[in-house]
């Protein structure tokens, strides 16, 4: 018997500050309806957050005139008797070619005055995300950013 | 719900004139952005500067927890879990 598909839910939305909230109450719903557990569920929220902070800050004028498309996707594996749920968030937008997966990592800060303000949204994705990719598709810049989770501690 | 800027204006009127002790309190905060860090990284340095102090109170607020971890905020400002303990703290 074939496996059953995976579980996807869309939403598009214009790259706006306005639009945030309405993205992260999408998020947490779709979250919840997909069995993804609060703590994940936070975190793609917070890495979600920050990558849409950057597109709008850095994205340009094409990425500010076109549609953000989001997909929530959970695929559970079963590999090795390792009972994992993973959701997956795919961000395309239709600005620049950018990967913000590209940066190298600052070092952690020592002291206060060593405390960098800046970078710190890609740094989050970063830790956060168990796995992350990029790659440009025709004009678009697609973001996959995973998360796991143990189904039974 | 008072949005970024607010909280922002909020922080450095507490923490760009008089060396106060200031607890920052996060234990209702759902969600702790990287903007929001910027602020207290500002505004903790500001106080430092005056020979103020901040502490930051987290209770069981696990997501901005690690949130702070991450960026190695929680070396460079003190956390702690409870509010008798924030209060000896900021006042030590």
């Amino acid at each position: 018997m074939a496996p059953p598909l995976p579980e996807t839910l869309s939403l598009l939305l214009q790259p706006n500050p306005l639009e945030l909230r309405r993205c992260s109450d999408w998020l947490q719903a779709t979250c919840q309806r997909l069995d993804v557990p609060a703590a994940s569920s936070g975190k793609l929220d917070l890495c979600l957050n920050e990558v849409l902070a950057n597109l709008i800050d850095h994205g340009g004028a094409r990425a500010s005139s076109c549609p953000v498309q989001l997909t929530l996707e959970r695929v559970d594996g079963d590999e090795g008797g390792d009972d994992r749920g993973l959701a997956t968030l795919t961000i395309s937008d239709a600005g620049a070619p950018f990967d913000p997966l590209s940066f190298s990592r600052e070092p952690l800060p020592r002291t206060l005055q060593e405390a960098e303000p800046g970078g710190l949204g890609l740094l989050l994705v970063n830790r956060f995300m168990d796995e992350c990719s990029y790659r440009r598709e025709g004009d678009r810049n697609v973001l996959k950013l995973s998360i796991r989770w143990l189904k039974s501690p | 719900m008072l949005g970024m800027e607010e909280i922002s204006l909020k922080l450095t009127s507490l923490t760009a004139i008089k060396p106060l002790p200031v607890i920052l309190d996060l234990r209702e905060v759902s969600f702790l952005a990287s903007i929001g860090i910027r602020s207290i990284i500002s505004s903790a340095r500001a106080l430092d500067q005056k020979g103020g102090r901040m502490v930051i109170l987290l209770g069981g607020n696990e997501l901005v927890q690690a949130t702070l971890e991450s960026t190695g905020i929680d070396d460079v400002i003190p956390m702690v879990f409870d509010a008798d303990q924030a209060e000896r703290d900021v006042l030590a």
